[in-house]
């Protein structure tokens, strides 16, 4: 079809829908309730915030001294650029604090931990606590509690839930997310640092599925942009899983060597996986048994050596069938690489 | 929530309404009523004086402030985060924003204007944010109760017109989508406008230019849309 007048037509009459659909209809009592409660909580935190913000009060006054000072030197035609209507600027939360009421906090806000470790509660829903030195800015709040951790290190405990996420932690590129569970995130000099006590926690890049899931016991090392990374897992499970892995110390990589496997052959390798899961799924199955149907995300690492290192299912399937999986793991192999890679699959059970 | 269910006109305590402006309440749509000045003007020294309590401590001033404007931030943040947004605690972030900065409201502007501007900024943080977080589910439609004007299959298809529409504003650049939904939807003059995105009315009027370009573009891509443009044409040549 080709275009013609009707287009600018059409875009003033559904502009027009638009406007004139009924307006949203939030639940208002809600609302004013929860707006309140944190108007109330953000007023004591406040107040208890005592020297600490009346030094930078009147730091911040001394400055608008200097600046209006400025100004009125410089007279009014130089001030014509100024934005006519300032947005609420961020408040910084924490130093010298021990505890933070999170339903006192904004979007934007910053919390930041002084010589002692700093716990901001958020009723209900978990509590965050900067490591000190440390520093976060809160970057959402509602259904999903969001920060970025921007220096130092984080660790959370939070409240299970039934929704898919409700935790999140952001460090440059990488996002981890959690929907219940007990974990710590480090910004390290290269990269994040991820280790889990409770639960599973979902690493990945910021706007991908997560590439990495970690559960308790677990750590990984994760490059910047959350693309590579490294899960170990100290369980029995995982160490049968590298029985070959270790490299002599200094040995180097071989130069010819490419610096992740192809993503062809990691495709390859989750086939087989994948495969194995599903005859280890049937094995396990007797004949008569009521059938069932699961969905589950397999998520596979391999290391430099071209084995699998790590293989994680979310959600995750019984330990007999996991142990089949694993055993069945070992005779997967991708092409030597410097550094390993990792790939994931939907995989159907019960078709 | 009696604030709510009223037209703006008359939710105004000691407002001075002129009759025309006092729409029965079954068919009232604030935004599409327009407002003459003098009625614009109370509503702003109206909100300024509550605005002026505020300051002063007062959070019965604050209260009646959230009542009065939370319908208006309610549609602009629907407006511009789309169906399916969590528009309850983005409106509650909203003025928790508002209450915790208006005592730095010095009046430059209308109180109106800078409360649009704290909205657009939270909204833009929420998407920014969103963004970075991988699309689960797809969100709902959970578009409008039936107009009472419209046949079922007539509303059937504004409906989804509407959302078709929806569909096409994220696919435009966030600047140009700010001043198309604060102008064509909201109301807004470019002056406004200008305040409220900090740029020069010209860069306001260029960005809703390219917008509206963009958006008749894109209309295609939109079977409900494309039906639309086809039908308006098709009629406009049969007048002929």
């Amino acid at each position: 079809m080709s275009e013609h007048a009707g287009e600018p037509k059409a875009l003033e009459r559904v502009t027009s829908e638009m406007r004139d659909a009924p307006a949203p209809e939030p639940d208002w009592e809600r609302v004013e309730q929860q707006l309140f409660a944190r108007i109330d909580a953000d007023e004591r935190a406040t107040r208890r915030a005592g020297t600490f913000r009346i030094v930078a009060v009147l730091a911040a006054a001394a400055a608008l001294l200097l600046v209006v000072g400025g100004v009125m030197r410089s007279g009014p035609g130089e001030v014509a650029r100024a934005p006519a209507v300032s947005a609420p600027a961020a408040r910084v939360f924490g130093p010298g604090a021990e505890r933070v009421d999170g339903a006192g906090l904004a979007v934007g806000d910053r919390v930041v931990a002084g010589a002692a470790q700093l716990a901001v509660e958020h009723a209900g829903r978990g509590t965050w606590t900067l490591d000190p030195s440390s520093q976060a800015t809160l970057t959402a709040t509602g259904k999903v509690i969001s920060l970025r951790l921007t220096e130092g290190a984080v660790s959370a405990q939070v409240v299970p839930s039934d929704e898919p996420e409700t935790f999140v932690i952001e460090v440059e590129r990488v996002r981890v997310a959690v929907h219940g569970t007990a974990f710590r995130v480090v910004r390290a000099a290269q990269g994040v640092e991820v280790s889990v006590t409770e639960g599973v926690v979902a690493v990945g890049a910021q706007g991908e599925r997560p590439t990495f899931f970690l559960r308790a016991n677990d750590a990984g090392k994760f490059s910047s942009d959350g693309t590579r990374g490294e899960v170990q897992r100290p369980t029995q499970a995982a160490a049968e899983l590298q029985p070959h892995a270790a490299t002599k110390p200094g040995t180097s990589a071989k130069p010819a060597l490419a610096a992740a496997p192809s993503s062809a052959d990691v495709g390859k390798a989750l086939d087989q996986l994948s495969s194995a899961t599903t005859s280890c799924f049937e094995a396990g199955s007797a004949k008569g048994e009521v059938r069932v149907q699961i969905q589950t995300r397999l998520d596979a690492s391999f290391g430099a050596d071209g084995r699998v290192r790590s293989l994680v299912f979310d959600p995750p399937l019984a330990p007999a069938l996991t142990e089949c999986v694993r055993r069945e793991a070992q005779k997967v192999r991708v092409p030597e690489s410097a550094s390993g890679g990792s790939g994931q699959r939907d995989v159907l059970l019960g078709t | 929530m009696p604030a709510a269910a009223l037209p703006v006109a008359q939710s105004w305590p000691g407002v001075v309404v002129p009759p025309a402006l006092l729409v029965p309440v079954a068919s009232a749509r604030p935004v599409s009523v327009p407002q003459p000045v003098k009625a614009r003007t109370m509503e702003a020294d109206e909100s300024e004086r509550l605005v002026a309590r505020c300051q002063a401590g007062d959070r019965s001033a604050f209260r009646e402030l959230f009542l009065r404007h939370r319908s208006d931030v309610a549609r602009l943040v629907q407006r511009m985060m789309g169906p399916g947004a969590d528009v309850d605690d983005l409106v509650q972030e909203v003025f928790f924003q508002v209450h915790r900065s208006v005592k730095d409201f010095r009046g430059q502007a209308r109180f109106s204007t800078w409360l649009y501007r704290v909205t657009v900024n939270v909204v833009l943080m929420q998407r920014r944010s969103a963004k970075s977080r991988p699309l689960l589910v797809e969100a709902p439609e959970g578009l409008t109760p039936v107009d009472a004007g419209l046949t079922p299959d007539e509303d059937a298809a504004r409906r989804s017109r509407i959302a078709a529409f929806g569909r096409l504003l994220e696919q435009i650049s966030e600047k140009k989508r700010t001043v198309f939904v604060l102008h064509e939807l909201q109301g807004l003059s470019a002056t406004e406008i200008s305040e409220i995105v900090d740029a020069p009315v010209l860069t306001v009027r260029t960005r809703l230019f390219y917008a509206r370009k963009e958006l008749a573009e894109l209309l295609r891509s939109e079977p409900s849309l494309a039906f639309l443009a086809d039908e308006l044409h098709s009629g406009e040549e049969d007048g002929q």
